[in-house]
């Protein structure tokens, strides 16, 4: 069940533009105005997009301070635009993906003569670059045979006014590091672990977005995390990993050391048993994916695949792009992806914005409704049948948008409790007289290969998973497990799932880079999978013993 | 002095200067650095086919203060503290070792020392290099193997020198200490320094960087070196852009390094350096158009310092063409040099020394010092040019052709398993020399003789290079089209026409046709005056900034030079437009 929250990203609103948008809104005029008059071809749009990201780092391991940072940076992006919204400089015509932007960095007071000066010169740069292109591209119009998708190149979408406040946030360097030092102490009593560290991450990121077509935006989010990795090397030379984080909006709101403590503990023992777990063999049957895994083989099997560029792209596989209103996954599941939510029971989503990085209000979209395909994930870049964005354009700073996941809720109508999703598992691995299931308890992400060169297979990588025997036997963890298949035939296979969603916070990266996202999914019960064995690293583990305090043997 | 991670981020191979005085006791670093060592001659036993016979630890701690600053306003102000090894080992013997190949260093298993503890915590210190040692060692078994299986198809060379030479041991371990900088000083002068180009609305961009790097080096050989000093740099650079009418391309900088904080200059002595680089792109934009030129050139002490830094910095080190499968094309740019010892390479009356062990001349601090180059070896001085012969080159630790030591000049990363070697006080003396006004007097005497309206006078290059990386590029392909060197000398920024009557009217938008270090021979005069001129080295072609990694710091002293003949010519690049939106400076309110 969702709990649907209060959208907390808005605290107060101010009613004035800060100085930066001021100075934005300034030049903006003054360089679109001038270049409409005298450059040929002329503009029909100009926007900038200000990140400013202020962030502290600090990572530790066995008690050691091993890295620590600040740092604060302001980037300028522009989108000019040139031709018509038919007809644009930002048309894609083959494996040719069009960049022009790229990541300015502006002056961190608000110095008008310094933004002012910066301002100008990457928009000569990028006006520049855009009316080439869209020369060679009216040019190289008429050699080419007609495009699948006649679809316009920019959509027209409503103009968005709103001065966010984005609240402050303190790190605090010393009590951190006193607490990292203690924490990180604990990995030594996991000697398996050749490489364990404990980092923690807190960031505040104002964007500012100012358009010719009278966008004037200013938003931004505070993010706060601990990821625990632990790396080690079994005998065979196979390379096993772990991997646990929390995540919060506020570094004050991050769990408490006996939590953080419990997370190491898990990472460490969990790796040690890797280390000395069997190998996996290939194995095509049943298996459970526990909710955070499912999230993962959601975002990277599905979520991909409905992004809207995607459908419009000579170079990709389109797998959906003819699938509208028709059943793409069983009829018991929905699939929505929702920016504005910023939090599911109690655990903060990390896809969360109040608007896009063209300046489009961040919304709902229910993309599966009922297992049919309803609509794909939007940016302002149309394609056939969807002319508008649904507020998914996004982008890492220095990257032209595209569309991009944000939140995305797996949702079931066919729910039953985790034990009996077990027992249902169990089960068919009677019925299809397999010696064992498989349950996958942890994953971290995998990669897609959509285009058409590329087989059209996915990878998540696994973590952690079990061999569920039939015969009552305990669960037993293996280690070296790939999941492959092909995304269609996976969708199909999905029996049920359990009535508890977990959330997976992580960082997605495309085309247009690393932007942070969600996936909330129930575990999901699945009649067939294909796993294989991971490809292994050729090396030993280190020749000599792990060096001790009496100067070692 | 090892690889940097981030852009301007650089870990020196110098040392600041320091009395001499007793070895301290080991701190925890050292004393981690030998027990780790001593257990790890162990993996002789694991070896199997190939055994080690040579371990080095080197550690470069450092701690950095970063401001960058635009037109009057911080662009970035870091400060970071890191950690950063280097482990090597190496398998055979001092004759036939792992390196020297094209896969030589080349490691394809898993890295788990990837992150150090920045505290002297024992333990985590022995940990991390037992896993670093394990992997180098790996390392090494991997190269040799790779180059045993290279040469089992490929005719033996025709020399046979040995991969590795052999040093005394050095032991010192000193005291490390470090002037405090005031950050918040700084911070003002860099935003006060880069708002001059304020009142320049000619200057399209702009920008100034400080670095300053307070480190402590550690190096720990198999041989018996233990070595421990400050290694600290503060570093200046600015750089500015514009567009000449017609769409040329106009840009300059300057370099402001010191060892020390307060060896720094002045402010007032800065705001004149910087202001020098504003007014120099104003003055290029008014300036005409040089046209191609042939004879006779004098070059100012200054530029004939940026010239020979160049010049003789890039071919006064013999690197070694690393071994590969046959028939195989080996990226490799070999040094001038190589086939001239004993040869003329200037006239007579030059002489060129290198001695490091200097900390200053002329009552200036000398940038080049340095206790211990990156291998260890303490920098001898070297006579390299006697009375216009090559007699000696910089040496590292792997042997070339009639050199079979090192004389402590290993400064940069390198290749293949070998250091790169690079000077570090230079000095070029003329044994005969007049006046620069008069060698001034001598080109005009020479031009009328010849019956050209013009000869030419440098008095800056664009060195280290401040354009971009395309048109470093650009210059490297138009060197090597143009029978010049493979590596681009940068071109001039300030060249004038000198007429006749003396005066001297500069022109924009000249580089040099045909000039590697054949053109030196040519050196027809010397002038008394002499310049300094100093420079972080870090490998990259024309000292181009922006390059992470080694950086060595340099000194050059040099007099003004007269040229017989020289070649000038204008790009023939394509200009760009002017910005069709006037910059915001130009703007009336």
């Amino acid at each position: 069940m969702r709990i649907l929250l209060v959208f907390s990203l808005i605290s107060s609103c101010a009613l004035a533009q800060a100085p930066l948008t001021k100075v934005l809104v300034s030049e903006l005029e003054r360089n679109f105005n001038t270049l409409k008059q005298k450059g040929d071809p002329p503009p029909y749009f100009l926007g900038y997009e200000v990140t400013e990201t202020e962030s502290d780092q600090l990572m530790a391991s066995d008690g050691s301070i091993e890295g620590e940072g600040h740092s604060h940076l302001r980037l300028l992006d522009t989108t000019l635009r040139t031709g018509t919204p038919k007809f644009d400089n930002y048309r894609r015509v083959g494996n040719d993906r069009p960049r022009f932007t790229s990541a300015t960095p502006m002056a961190l007071d608000d110095n008008e003569a310094a933004l002012r000066q910066t301002i100008w010169s990457a928009t000569d740069r990028v006006y520049r670059g855009a009316s080439q292109r869209l020369i060679q591209l009216k040019a190289n119009d008429k050699l080419r045979a007609q495009a699948d998708d006649s679809s316009d190149d920019f959509s027209a979408e409503k103009p968005e006014v709103a001065y966010l406040t984005t609240p402050e946030i303190k790190f605090d360097t010393k009590q951190w590091t006193d607490r990292l030092k203690k924490l990180s102490a604990e990995f030594k009593q996991y000697p398996g672990a050749l490489a364990a560290h404990i980092s923690v991450e807190s960031e505040r990121v104002t964007k500012t977005l100012v358009t010719t077509e009278g966008t004037r935006l200013e938003h931004g989010r505070t993010f706060a995390r601990i990821v625990i990795t632990a790396r080690g090397k079994a005998s065979d030379g196979m390379d096993l990993s772990t991997f646990e984080s929390f995540e919060s909006d506020d570094p004050a709101k991050l769990p408490k050391d006996a939590d953080i403590l419990a997370g190491v503990k898990r990472a460490g023992s969990k790796l040690e048993a890797l280390l000395h777990a069997p190998l996996a063999e290939p194995y095509v049957g049943p298996a459970i994916l526990s909710g955070g895994a499912a999230g993962v083989f959601f975002h990277e099997i599905f979520g991909h695949r409905i992004e809207g560029h995607r459908q419009k792209d000579d170079a990709e596989g389109r797998t959906f792009a003819k699938s509208v209103n028709q059943s793409v996954l069983p009829d018991f599941l929905s699939v929505i992806f929702d920016p504005t939510q910023a939090s599911y029971n109690n655990v903060m989503l990390n896809g969360t914005y109040a608007y896009d990085d063209e300046g489009v209000k961040a919304r709902r979209v229910p993309v599966v409704e009922n297992g049919i395909l309803k609509t794909f994930l939007m940016s302002r870049a149309p394609i056939d049948g969807f002319p508008q964005s649904n507020g998914h354009g996004r982008r890492q700073a220095g990257l032209e948008v595209v569309s991009r996941q944000s939140n995305m809720f797996v949702e079931s109508s066919k729910k039953v409790s985790d034990a009996d999703l077990r027992k249902a598992l169990i089960d068919e691995v009677k019925k299809q007289n397999k010696p064992y299931g498989l349950l996958f308890d942890q994953v971290t992400s995998g990669y897609t290969t959509t285009g058409v060169r590329g087989l059209q297979a996915f990878t998540v990588v696994p973590l952690t998973v079990y061999r569920v025997y039939a015969d009552g036997r305990p669960d037993e963890l293996i280690r070296g497990v790939d999941i492959v298949g092909t995304p269609l035939a996976s969708f199909a296979k999905i029996m049920a799932t359990s009535d508890t969603m977990q959330v997976f916070n992580g960082y997605c990266g495309a085309e247009s880079g690393s932007v942070p996202v969600a996936a909330i999914a129930p575990a999901v019960l699945v009649s067939e999978i294909e796993i294989q064995r991971k490809e292994r690293s050729r090396d030993t583990p280190p020749f000599l013993s792990r060096p001790t305090d009496d100067g070692g043997r | 002095m090892k690889k940097a991670i981030l852009v301007f981020l650089g870990i020196l191979a110098g040392a600041s200067f320091l009395p001499s005085q007793t070895s301290q006791p080991d701190d925890m670093v050292l004393k981690a650095m030998r027990d780790e060592m001593a257990r790890s001659r162990q993996l002789r036993a694991v070896g199997a086919l190939e055994l080690p016979y040579f371990f080095s630890y080197g550690i470069s701690d450092s701690e950095n203060t970063h401001i960058s600053a635009e037109m009057g306003s911080p662009i970035n102000i870091t400060r970071l503290k890191v950690r950063i090894p280097n482990i090597t080992v190496r398998v055979g013997d001092y004759d036939f070792d792992d390196t020297g190949h094209i896969y030589s260093g080349i490691f394809t298993g898993t890295r788990f020392d990837e992150t150090w503890p920045l505290d002297d915590n024992y333990l985590n210190l022995r940990e991390n290099l037992w896993l670093g040692t394990d992997r180098a060692f790996k390392t090494a078994l991997e190269s040799m193997g790779r180059k045993k299986a290279s040469m089992n198809n490929t005719a033996a060379p025709a020399e046979k020198l040995p991969n590795f030479s052999r040093t005394e041991p050095v032991s010192e371990v000193l005291k490390v200490d470090h002037k405090k900088i005031d950050e918040a000083q700084w911070t003002a002068r860099a935003k006060q320094l880069s708002s001059i180009f304020n009142s320049y609305p000619e200057v399209y961009s702009s920008g100034l960087e400080f670095e300053s790097i307070r480190g402590a080096t550690y190096l720990l050989t198999s041989e018996g070196t233990a070595e421990r000093y400050a290694d600290d740099l503060q570093w200046l650079y600015v750089k500015a852009s514009g567009q000449a009418p017609g769409g040329m391309v106009l840009h300059d900088g300057v370099s402001i390094q010191a060892l020390e904080i307060d060896q720094m200059p002045s402010e007032a002595d800065l705001r004149k350096v910087v202001t020098d680089v504003a007014e120099n792109i104003r003055a290029l934009g008014k300036a005409p158009v040089g046209e191609p030129y042939t004879g006779p050139v004098l070059f100012e002490p200054r530029a004939a310092a940026q010239l020979f830094a160049q010049l003789l910095g890039d071919n006064l080190r013999i690197p070694r063409k690393p071994l590969a499968d046959a028939g195989r094309n080996v990226n490799f740019l070999p040094s001038e040099y190589e086939t001239r010892v004993g040869s003329r390479v200037l006239p007579d009356f030059f002489d060129v020394t290198d001695d490091s062990s200097q900390t200053s001349w002329s009552g200036k601090p000398l940038a080049g010092f340095y206790l211990f180059d990156v291998e260890g070896v303490k920098p001898q001085p070297v006579s390299l040019v006697e009375k216009g012969i090559l007699k000696n080159v910089l040496m590292t630790r792997t042997p070339v052709k009639n050199f079979p030591s090192s004389n402590g000049h290993a400064r940069l990363g390198g290749n293949y398993g070998a250091r790169s070697a690079a000077f570090g006080n230079l000095f070029v003396k003329a044994n005969q020399s007049k006046p620069l006004a008069d060698l001034k007097k001598d080109l005009i005497q020479m031009i009328q003789q010849q019956n050209k309206p013009y000869g030419m006078l440098v008095r800056k290059l664009d060195f280290p290079f401040s354009g971009g990386s395309n048109e470093l590029q650009a210059l490297a392909q138009a060197s090597s089209q143009s029978g010049g060197s493979a590596r681009p000398v940068s071109p001039p920024v300030l060249v004038y026409r000198v007429y006749p009557d003396g005066r001297e009217e500069l022109v924009r938008g000249l580089r040099f046709r045909g000039l590697s270090t054949r053109t030196l021979r040519d050196i027809m005069g010397a002038s008394q005056e002499t310049a300094l001129l100093d420079f972080v080295n870090n490998g990259a072609p024309l000292a181009f900034l922006g390059v992470g990694g080694y950086l060595a710091p340099s000194s050059i002293v040099s007099p003004g030079l007269l040229f017989e003949e020289l070649e000038f010519e204008p790009p023939r690049d394509e200009l760009p437009k002017e910005p069709i939106v006037p910059p915001p400076s130009r703007m009336t309110k």
